[in-house]
């Protein structure tokens, strides 16, 4: 294990400086840069165009930007974002944080939706149930996810104006959330992040119910099961000790896969329900080029997909024995 | 996490490929949920096919004089509503105006009919660009252009939806085809390759996707984007960056088969050729790809509609089709920008976003069936 | 003799009374008479801010811009576009021709954090600004045609400025916001710029922050939400016509709400006060609330034009394409492509029918300089008089698809983009393309990237990279409503025509960066609106860019606020309100 770790270890330099040569020079390339739209403005001159452009270090070549860029990150300092003037960490940390909320919220969501659903599937093969489910599921997944928040925003306003509930209608706190107490402000985080994190964990719970459903159709029919209900163990014994817990566990393997996914935020969905995420973030940063923004937030995702596979190795080898680390 | 992630392949079956592939089919059959996906698909690629002919008028066609925007769509009359008997089909033509108040274009039927033929001679065309027309199935002639059928209303400009749903369809039907098969066969390769021969070949590959995946695409889209020039069909270009992009985007699918190729290549029948002496080619080849077979069809029935979403999320950023060119996801992401006047005030044109919904549940439902029909023990 | 030392005695007489700015009765609409106080104002923004400090923000909606209100020597008088002294005691004494002008400050002035406010404060100020290491957005404005204004403290309470030449933007200039001298003027005097660059930033603690404002920021949530709460220093100095302390309210907050969807739902929810109507589709669903109850607002349609153009530019400088060069640079040309602009069609199709169309640079709103230039041309939409001004350049034969060609047989075409995703400017250029047609010209209509929209149309030399651009400006002042990097030739964004030397092409390119550096020098309201419409007509006459639509303004605003303006003053360049009169009901 310890040997696996340290070559991984090892080889991850390698990948990670290849990887931060791509990313920064693929955003470097890219037509216009940080300043592009200041040359629309028409107050702003030429001279101090280029006073701007000495100062964020635009009128160096690019080479030498990124080689100062590398150079810092070494240091820990992921360099100042244009826009914010202010250290990338400091600027992504918090929304990181927001993300990371919602996310978790929508996985325990998500699990909890797929898991009963793939099961029943699978134990009622074909049935009408099992053919409900399928349709039901696969018409939303169809959904992109921007049009399925603005249909859920608009009947969230119609619920409101019917019951006079107050229902959050987007964003993660309520006005008044300074003045709440702890638990009062845990449980108004809570109250805006449910709708957003169920919209999601529905929309895409087709894959793993199918996944989970296919799974246990597969073990189900293997011997070992087939001679535990001849032993004469119950039913749920046989389906959720025996079948279940095998089904699951190339599941189980995936898992390191999600590391990324958990900080990137749940994409469109954070702007349509104007969630304080990483993505709305990103998607100014992007429209506006600020450079080391993009490529520091990229560069930590980019750590946590390697250790993500990484994971996911040793938990492949854990779960099949036949497949060694190496 | 936008399209079923597929599950594990079969185990090795025997590769007497014919009968396996008559087996399927027979299985296939039984499946009512797959037949109506598989079927209503082949609809839809054949409505894409013939789209020029299929809909009633050109795909950027409207009036500067005459104002149909967001003309909703025109209810189809049989019945002579004097006489009450039967007629020709007919719509009647509407009158707008803008009213002041609620600050919506209300459109009102006049007196004035326009019969529907069918086989009318009308906008100019060519079937896959070759085959030039003028014949449309349907539509109300030349005799008055400001009188025309609104299947499903007009849009933003007042060009008819149904005509720009039907023309992009061919856009969105089409646009992840190519994507799919490049990275599906450089997915496939590369992850058979780290598996089959482990060592330095797995690590630099599998390290090579871990780089891949850095690569921040939205950027590299739109420096392909700038790449390209400008007098270029736009559309061209969008299909040739989609084709670019599939290059890099085939890691995940790497990942997954060299994990089940793992497990495959620690199968008794594996260690059997070897002993017997088979090569590496012919192992890989022969015994260990194709225990892949289900899984390749899977993934490609299921990628293709992840393609769609992925365009119609390029749309909403503004980087999809351009005008006069439109996809499903283009039309979707105006009516996105109509916000709540799109629900309540104009709901017609919401209906390209059902067209991406309904396409992507049929090829999720075709390709479960396609893998429940390849897969031995998931037959009744 | 003894007459000029009475006046100088009735100076020192009124600055050591420091009487207070009075908010003119007149400025809304509603009185609040009961003198309610207290209360938040709720308003959202679209994206996150990104700093505090005041220098190196380059946003219009910032924390910085929003503590700044109510805090400038002069206020522009949304009656009569005038500047009233603010923070300034007294109209300046004018000398040197116009050049030099003496201010006398408001004594009595105070900070939030209670540090009085001083001409230390102004000259700190325009110090950071003017120096290009800090990279403040408001460098330009301290500097005339390259040349630095200076200012220099003649005592606590009284500044000089000195302008290289005579500005019709002078007290505009002046009016910058002074930040305090104890905390950036340290930094600068002990770190330079890079000092003051640290300040400030989202990370400090807002109970460090100081304004001279009516307003100082009081908690921010990244992402979220913003509040400021009221500076009662700044009520002392500041009174409604009553003599009450303004502002009333306590607090105004931002949430952010990046898609403009999520706002209006926030709008329509009674979550936040007010929220701008983009079109046709907002008032529908706003007005629609209304009507079914669920909304008490206050809704006004077509209030004004909006502050911005649309345009259709064509290149100048293209040798390599000699024959698009010299077809480009064609008056007849460009006359015809005015005709061809069908821009009724755009107003009733892009806009939704609640817009107005525009033929000159000057935003339609600024309408006293629009009045002035009434003399000069227009090409409006004439498909006929199109024609014939192409058949005038030698197009008279059309081809078997329809389009027009020259005597060799060339078709008559162009490429025209815009960027991608701004649906309005993809409907007016689908709509230009498709009246051409119609004449038989051939407009190749392709949206592209942003960046590389801008990095073409700013290009510089003898063969730019594009035939002609769909894109729109805005910004600007009401004062000289003309662009310094628009008008004169050599300008960056002169964009029909940067040669490397960047010098006019025509008679007219050169008269009208004359008559704008005339106008510029121009005090006397009237004289310079004259000469802004010698401008216009001269613009008129080369339509070296065909200006296309202007959207409307519109407001909505939540019923629980009152002290909105009169409806008549009310309009894009002064929006709805003064924050000071506005109040809770």
């Amino acid at each position: 294990m310890i040997p696996f770790l340290l070559r991984r270890l090892v080889q991850s330099i390698p990948t990670l400086l290849l990887a931060s040569l791509l990313i920064f020079f693929v955003i470097q390339l890219a037509p216009g840069d940080f300043l592009t739209p200041a040359k629309l403005n028409p107050n702003i001159s030429s001279e101090q165009l280029a006073a701007l452009e000495r100062n964020f270090g635009l009128d160096r070549p690019a080479w030498q930007q990124y080689l100062l860029w590398m150079g810092n990150m070494f240091k820990g300092d992921f360099g100042l974002s244009f826009q914010y003037q202010q250290p990338v960490l400091d600027i992504i940390w918090p929304r990181i944080l927001n993300s990371l909320y919602l996310a978790v919220m929508s996985l325990v969501l998500f699990y909890s939706i797929a898991i009963p659903l793939g099961v029943y599937g699978a134990v009622r093969q074909n049935s009408p149930g099992d053919n409900a489910i399928n349709v039901v599921l696969y018409f939303l997944l169809g959904f992109p996810s921007f049009f399925l928040a603005l249909i859920v925003i608009y009947f969230i306003l119609q619920l409101r104006n019917a019951t006079g509930l107050d229902i959050p209608i987007g964003g993660m706190t309520s006005n008044n959330f300074d003045e709440l107490p702890v638990f009062g402000q845990m449980l108004d985080v809570l109250k805006h992040l449910i709708i957003p994190a169920l919209v999601l964990a529905i929309s895409d719970a087709a894959g793993l119910t199918r996944v989970i459903r296919g799974q246990m159709l597969e073990v189900m029919r293997s011997d070992y099961v087939r001679t535990a209900r001849a032993k004469g163990v119950s039913e749920r014994t046989a389906i959720w000790k025996h079948t279940f817990r095998n089904a699951i566990l190339p599941i189980v393997a995936g898992i390191g896969g999600l590391l990324p996914a958990l900080i990137s935020g749940v994409g469109f969905l954070e702007v349509v329900f104007a969630y304080p995420g990483i993505t709305p973030m990103l998607l100014t940063a992007i429209g506006t080029q600020d450079l080391y923004l993009i490529a520091g937030f990229t560069v930590i995702t980019t750590v946590l997909l390697i250790v993500g596979n990484v994971i996911s190795d040793i938990l492949l080898a854990v779960v099949d024995p036949r497949v060694k680390v190496a | 996490m936008t399209t079923t992630v597929p599950e594990r392949p079969a185990k090795p079956t025997s590769p007497r490929s014919q009968s396996q592939f008559g087996v399927a089919w027979s299985q296939f059959r039984k499946n009512r949920l797959a037949k109506i996906g598989g079927f209503m698909l082949i609809l839809l690629y054949t409505l894409a096919l013939f789209a020029p002919f299929i809909a009633p008028d050109g795909l950027s066609n409207y009036s500067t004089s005459n104002i149909t925007r967001f003309h909703p769509p025109t209810p189809i009359h049989i019945r002579d509503p004097q006489t009450g008997g039967l007629t020709r089909p007919f719509v009647y033509q509407y009158g707008q105006q803008l009213n002041m108040d609620t600050f919506v274009n209300e459109y009102k039927p006049t007196e004035t009919r326009c019969p529907i033929f069918f086989g009318v001679r009308g906008d100019e065309y060519r079937v896959l660009g070759l085959f030039p027309g003028t014949l449309h199935l349907f539509g109300t002639g030349a005799e008055n252009p400001n009188c025309k059928v609104y299947l499903f209303g007009g849009e933003a400009l007042g060009r008819d939806l149904f005509t720009r749903t039907i023309y992009a369809s061919q856009i969105s039907l089409t646009i992840g085809v190519g994507a799919v098969l490049i990275s599906t066969v450089i997915g496939l390769l590369m992850g058979a390759m780290a598996a089959f021969f482990g060592g330095i070949a797995d690590t630099l590959i599998m390290r090579f996707v871990e780089v891949l995946a850095a690569i921040p695409s939205l950027f590299l889209l739109i420096l392909l984007r700038s790449v390209f020039p400008q007098d270029i069909n736009p559309i061209f270009a969008l299909y040739m960056i989609l084709g670019l992009l599939a290059f890099i985007g085939w890691g995940g699918l790497a990942r997954v088969v060299r994990g089940q190729m793992m497990s495959v290549r620690e199968q008794d029948f594996v260690s059997a050729a070897q002993a017997l002496g088979a090569g590496n080619g012919r192992i890989m080849w022969r015994h260990m790809l194709p225990t892949m077979t289900t899984y390749i069809i899977v993934t490609l029935s299921l990628s293709i509609p992840g393609y769609i979403l992925l365009e119609s999320g390029l749309s909403f950023l503004g980087i999809g089709a351009v005008e006069p060119y439109v996809s499903w996801g283009g039309l979707l992401s105006q009516a996105q920008e109509g916000g709540f006047a799109s629900i309540t005030q104009r709901p017609w044109v919401l209906i390209p976003g059902f067209f991406i919904v309904f396409t992507v549940m049929c090829y999720q439902l075709l390709g479960d069936g396609l893998r429940d029909a390849f897969d031995p023990r998931k037959r009744q | 003799m003894k007459k000029a030392l009475f006046v100088a005695l009735a100076l020192a007489a009124t600055s050591a009374s420091a009487a207070p700015f009075v908010y003119p009765a007149a400025w809304t609409a509603e009185q609040n008479t009961a003198n309610k106080r207290g209360g938040e104002l709720r308003l959202s923004i679209l994206s996150d801010f990104k700093t505090i400090n005041p220098f190196t923000s380059a946003e219009a909606d910032s924390i910085p811009n929003t503590m700044a209100g109510g805090a400038g020597l002069f206020a522009q008088d949304p009656r009569n576009d005038e500047f009233l002294p603010h923070m300034a005691d007294a109209k300046p004494v004018v000398s040197n021709g116009g050049k030099r002008f003496v201010v006398k400050i408001r004594q009595g002035m105070k900070f939030s954090d209670g540090q009085a406010i001083t001409a230390d404060d102004w000259i700190t100020t325009w110090k950071i600004h003017a120096d290009d290491k800090v990279g403040s957005n408001s460098y330009d404005s301290f500097f005339l045609n390259g040349k630095p204004i200076t200012i220099k403290k003649l005592d606590n309470y009284t500044l000089q400025f000195d302008f290289p030449q005579v500005s019709a933007g002078a007290y505009a200039t002046m009016s910058f916001t002074p930040w305090p001298d104890h905390v950036f003027g340290k930094a600068y005097r002990e770190g330079g710029a890079e000092a003051v660059k640290k300040l400030w930033t989202l990370g400090t603690s807002p109970s460090q922050i100081v304004s001279p404002g009516m307003w100082v920021l009081e908690s921010f949530r990244a992402g979220e939400r913003s509040v400021f709460a009221k500076n009662s220093n700044w009520g002392e100095w500041n009174k409604d016509s009553r003599g009450n302390a303004l502002p009333y309210l306590d607090k105004l907050s931002y949430r952010v709400l990046g898609d403009a969807n999520a706002g209006l739902a926030a709008f329509l929810a009674g979550q936040i006060d007010t929220v701008g109507m983009r079109n046709a589709d907002d008032l529908a669903q706003t007005k629609r609330a209304i009507d079914a109850g669920n909304l008490k607002a206050t809704l006004l349609p077509n209030v004004s034009p909006q502050a911005q153009s649309s345009w259709i530019t064509f290149n100048w400088n293209k040798a390599s394409d000699p024959a698009k060069q010299k077809l480009f640079r064609d008056v007849r040309f460009r006359r015809a492509m005015s005709h061809i602009a069908n821009r009724k069609a755009m107003v009733d199709l892009a806009l939704g029918g609640l817009g107005v169309e525009t033929y000159f640079s000057v935003y339609p709103i600024f309408t006293q300089q629009i009045a002035a230039g009434a003399s000069a041309p227009k090409y409006t939409y004439n498909l006929a008089q199109a024609s014939k001004l192409l058949a005038q350049i030698g197009y008279t034969k059309k081809n078997a698809q329809g389009y027009l060609v020259d005597k060799a047989g060339k078709v008559l075409e162009f490429n025209l983009s815009t960027n991608a995703g701004n649906t309005t400017r993809e409907q007016l250029g689908r709509i230009f393309a498709d009246e051409a047609k119609k004449v038989g010209v051939k407009v190749n209509f392709t949206p592209i990237d942003f960046n590389n929209l801008v990095g073409q149309l700013t290009s510089k030399g003898e063969d730019r990279p594009f035939d002609a651009i769909l894109l729109g400006l805005s910004g600007g002042d009401n004062i000289w409503p003309f662009g310094v990097n628009v008008t004169p030739c050599g300008a960056n964004l002169h964009s029909y025509n940067n040669p490397t030397n960047g010098k006019c092409l025509t008679s007219q390119e050169s008269l009208m960066t004359k008559l704008y550096y005339q106008g510029d020098a121009e005090l006397d309201d009237a004289k310079r609106r004259a000469i802004g419409g010698q401008l216009m007509k001269a613009e008129g006459e080369l339509q070296p860019v065909i200006y296309l639509v202007g959207g409307n303004y519109h407001v909505a605003y939540n019923e629980r606020i009152g002290g909105e303006y009169p409806r008549a003053l009310m309009n894009a360049y002064y929006l709805q309100r003064e924050q000071a009169l506005t109040f809770v009901k």
